[in-house]
């Protein structure tokens, strides 16, 4: 039985009004567990507090309350100076815009990744082309970002996130600058990284881009709304419960607004 | 409306306009301090004999003067269009609010214009601080009494200013136009969005470019060495020009070239972000590789002029103390060297030749017949002592010392500095006896000298080492028709009063080769003058001089100690002024501008850098790189810099050596360590600034 990659344990984030109630709540009391091999989603309205969640799990955002441990450890307790190890380490990121450095090469911002981490100098090429092979992308290693397509970009970016074997890939909306069939190439890769081993959780507004997920975890005004598993189900058929899914959780924003 | 909204532009974006105004303050007070110096007359107050070092200062000055309203002009338009670029958002702002481009045009032209005034205005008020200040560090670093430093404001060189500024600023405008008129809406919209788009150069070319620019710099060095900086020849333009054009070249291809030889080494290109930085230099060099240049090339005008000017007041001073052993030096020119025909050519003298004659060029004597015909007091009641060396040709030239001893005279002086054919110059004598005179009235202890033996005299800077080694060479030579041989210690001593050491290689020689039957081309009379009557003698001196009653004797050159003394002071004083100010503004220009395009360059890379620090870059090497980066730019210039200099030097010395032997001694040394203090005191402020810049910054 695979550990818990990911605990997120009654996580709060407040911005502003420490001193009174007019305090904005974007995180109130989360808590889920993702597992050694999973595939998550995080779907939520604008505003849920999807992006903070997503923040928080990748060190770059603080929390308020509660606790988030990633491969055993409790991120709420490194030092600064520890956290920059840690990210390096453990977590691999996947952005909207893909985020690759226009000065370097695919090749040298998916080695940048390495270099990073210290990693001897004669294992770098090889993991580097090893990794460029698996998701497609050999032909364009020596390009430059703005020369490849943004496919090819976010594909780049997918193996400089998993390129350090990292316990936890994060991306957040990789699909939302991708036309339907670079982001159809995109999900096919993490599904591929997934099945080599990779635990992902990906936040998305995107029924499509979500039902290539195992679970779909919905957060609404900052709490957890529900969850789908996928289950047996074909991903059309998963698709069509998300957008269900989705559909209830729009209309009850808008009866409540 | 549109001044009220540039002038409102003005101070609301006045943090980002500060840069800009500190670089146009900087430059006004440089320029205006600089032309009030070029266009004083300090310089032409130096005294008479130093006509030539004049006319070379004066060829410096102008020199430097275009290259600094270069430099200016540079600095300027660079300065602002680092401030237009920041601006593009809210020009675009404007467009979509419906403003029409000639409208932004002319909004963009009102703020140049407003801070043109009140630049001009604090720049020329800090100017004329600045040179005040300057000046009196100056002067009394040297000499509390300088002669020919006034200070005063000068209407020209404000008139100057205003004028080469203004042409500075529409310069400016026209920029500004044409960088508004082209642009399109969306493009100033998405202005930030949008990385500054980089053309990629071959590597391969970056290296080839990054030899042949060294090849480039290595002739010029070779020419200029080899041609030398007192006249102006095709040769020297030639250096001067491959030296600009290689430093471009250098800077257009070193990024390129680092990146290149260090992707070649892979244990060191794949280690922790040397593979960001070097390709963070190398996208930054197509906009930096020109300012790079012109910064090599200030630092390295700023460095030599503070060396060469240095050198020459100490060189001058160093002779001055040298050759202050008389209270006076009178000499008295009968005949002209002409080059041509290579024979003496009496001087047309008329009247007082014929004193002289009759006097039988006994100066001492002539001189006090000549006490009456100008109403001085007699000879004896000024005069404690004086001593003649009369000068007559040896009949021995160069030519001949070069074949007794296989040294020739060009190899030991520098190039440029000695003109063709100098091998059929006749090298003087003077008799033992006269010359042991002389020395006596210093004070000093006679020479011993055999029968078939000779010294050789030469107090010169420039030759001493050439006389140094034919002494050593002890050849033997005829001199009227006696054989002599030379002896090995060169008669170095400085035997007159004067301010620059001039004996080139005299021959001094036993009575009894002395034809005494030829009269003597030219004579020296060193006097001591009795206490208290220095003042008299001198002024008895320029009376006879200038006198024409033909009871007079001839006089070519006066020199006393008073006046040796004011003009090497007055001299130290405008020299190490001008060098001193020069440089450390150029040095304060240099790193101020590479300060601005380090601080732009760190603003338009935070995202890069933030996302570096996502992917768990530790803060210390995330520093490690933007130090390495930084200190590149602040550094290679710096280099090129001073190996420029190191090369220029080996001719400016050569230079120097016309004023007396070289010493660029402590205070150069010490101005290049503030020089050096100022450089990196800028550097440390701009990296300590950029890294809070580019700090990640956790929510």
């Amino acid at each position: 039985m695979p550990g818990h990659v990911l605990e997120v344990e009654n996580v709060t984030k407040r911005y502003g009004g420490t001193r009174g109630g007019n305090a904005t709540v974007a995180l109130d009391g989360v808590s889920f567990y993702v597992d050694e091999g999973e595939f998550v989603g995080v779907m939520g309205p604008s505003g849920s507090g999807k992006s903070t969640l997503l923040n928080c799990i990748s060190t770059i955002d603080t929390l308020t309350d509660g606790a988030i441990r990633i491969a055993g450890r409790d991120i709420t307790l490194l030092k600064s100076k520890e956290l920059a190890q840690f990210r390096r380490d453990q977590l691999g990121f996947v952005f909207q815009d893909s985020n690759l450095l226009d000065t370097l090469t695919v090749r040298e911002n998916i080695a940048l990744a390495l270099t990073i981490q210290k990693v001897p100098t004669r294992e770098i090429p090889a993991r580097v082309d090893d990794m460029a092979q698996r998701l497609g992308i050999a032909e364009v290693l020596d390009k430059y970002p703005y020369q490849i397509s943004g496919g090819q970009k976010q594909r780049a970016a997918a193996a400089r996130a998993v390129i350090t074997r990292p316990s936890l890939v994060l991306a957040d909306e990789p699909t939302g600058a991708l036309d339907s069939k670079s982001s159809g190439q995109l999900l096919e890769t993490f599904e591929l990284l997934n099945r080599l081993g990779s635990t992902i959780v990906m936040v998305t507004h995107d029924a499509f881009t979500a039902s290539w997920c195992h679970r779909i975890i919905f957060i609404k005004d900052g709490r957890l709304w529900g969850q789908l598993r996928r289950q047996n189900d074909t991903r059309d058929q998963f698709f069509a419960r998300i957008v269900a899914a989705t559909t209830r959780l729009g209309g009850e924003v808008r009866n409540a607004g | 409306m549109l001044a009220k909204l540039a002038a409102a532009n003005v101070r609301k974006s006045a943090r980002d306009f500060a840069v800009y105004f500190f670089t146009l303050v900087l430059g006004i007070a440089v320029f205006y301090a600089f032309n009030s110096i070029a266009d004083s007359q300090a310089v032409a107050r130096i005294g008479e004999d130093g006509r030539k070092m004049m006319e070379l200062l004066a060829f410096v000055i102008n020199a430097v003067s275009v290259f600094i309203v270069v430099i200016l002009a540079f600095l300027v338009v660079y300065a602002n269009r680092f401030l237009i670029r920041r601006r593009n958002k809210e020009f675009a702002l404007y467009l979509t609010l419906g403003m029409q481009k000639g409208d932004l045009l002319k909004v963009s032209a009102l703020e140049t214009l407003f801070i043109g005034i009140a630049s001009l205005a604090v720049g020329l008020a800090i100017g004329l601080a600045l040179s005040q200040v300057l000046c009196n560090v100056a002067a009394s670093m040297f000499d509390s009494e300088v002669e020919g430093v006034a200070f005063s404001v000068s209407v020209d060189a404000i008139v100057l200013t205003v004028v080469a500024f203004a042409a500075i600023f529409l310069v400016t405008v026209v920029f500004n136009t044409g960088h508004l008129f082209k642009s399109k809406l969306i493009d100033l919209l998405n202005a930030d969005r949008r990385n500054e788009s980089f053309k990629l150069r071959s590597l391969p070319l970056s290296f080839v470019l990054f030899i042949v620019a060294c090849v480039l710099i290595g002739v010029s060095y070779k020419l200029l060495m080899d041609n030398g900086l007192l006249e102006p020849s095709p040769e020297f333009m030639a250096a001067t020009v491959l030296v600009c054009v290689g430093t471009v070249l250098f800077f257009y291809s070193v990024s390129g070239f680092l990146l290149r030889v260090t992707q070649m080494i892979k244990p060191l290109y794949l280690r922790g972000l040397n593979m960001f930085f070097l390709r963070q230099l190398s996208a930054r060099a197509n906009s930096a590789f020109v300012s790079m240049s012109v910064i090599a090339l200030t630092l390295f005008l700023a460095m030599t002029s503070v060396c060469g000017g240095i050198g020459i007041v100490n060189a001058m001073n160093a002779s001055a103390a040298n050759g202050t052993k008389y209270d006076a030096s009178v000499v008295s020119t009968y005949a002209m060297w002409n080059y041509d025909t290579g024979e003496l050519e009496p001087m047309e003298l008329g009247e007082f030749g014929a004193f002289a004659e009759s006097h039988g060029y006994n100066m001492v004597e002539g001189l006090a017949a000549s006490t009456a015909a100008v109403d001085a007091p007699s000879w004896d009641d000024m005069v404690k002592g004086a001593a003649q060396v009369d000068f007559r040709l040896s009949g021995v030239s160069l030519g001949d010392l070069n074949d007794a001893t296989g040294k020739s005279i060009y190899d030991f002086v520098g190039s440029g500095m000695l003109s063709d054919g100098m091998d059929e110059q006749q090298l003087d004598c003077v008799s033992v006896s006269q010359f042991n005179t002389v020395r006596e009235l210093a004070n000093l202890e006679p020479i011993d000298l055999g029968e078939s033996e000779f010294a050789i005299w030469n107090d010169a800077a420039l030759t001493s080492d050439y006389a140094e080694a034919i002494a050593a060479a002890a050849p033997s030579l005829n001199i009227n028709g006696h054989d002599l041989t030379a002896l090995r210690d060169v008669q170095d001593v400085t035997l007159e009063t004067t301010g620059v050491t001039q004996r080139i290689c005299v021959l001094v020689v036993p009575d009894e080769c002395i034809d005494e039957s030829v009269m003597p081309w030219t004579s020296l009379l060193d006097v001591q003058c009795n206490d208290g009557q220095e003042e008299a003698f001198q002024s008895f001196l320029h009376a006879v001089q200038e006198s024409s009653n033909p009871d007079t004797y001839p006089v070519s050159l006066i020199q006393t100690v008073s006046e040796v003394e004011a003009q090497s002071s007055g001299f130290t004083a405008v020299v190490s002024y001008l060098a001193i100010y020069i440089g450390f503004v150029l040095v304060i220009a240099c790193a101020a501008i590479l300060a601005i395009q380090q601080l732009t360059d760190a603003a338009d890379s935070v995202r890069r850098y933030e996302l570096i620090a996502k992917l768990g870059a530790p803060q210390r090497m995330i520093d490690g790189a933007l130090f390495k980066l930084i200190g590149i730019y602040f550094l290679f210039p710096l280099l090129v810099g001073i190996a420029h200099t190191l090369c220029a030097m080996q001719v400016v010395i050569d230079v120097v050596q016309v004023f007396g032997y070289l010493d660029i001694g402590s205070m150069s040394v010490v101005t290049m360590v503030a020089f050096l203090v100022v450089y990196g005191a800028y550097f440390l402020v701009t990296y300590v600034t950029a890294r809070n810049m580019v700090k990640f910054k956790r929510a």
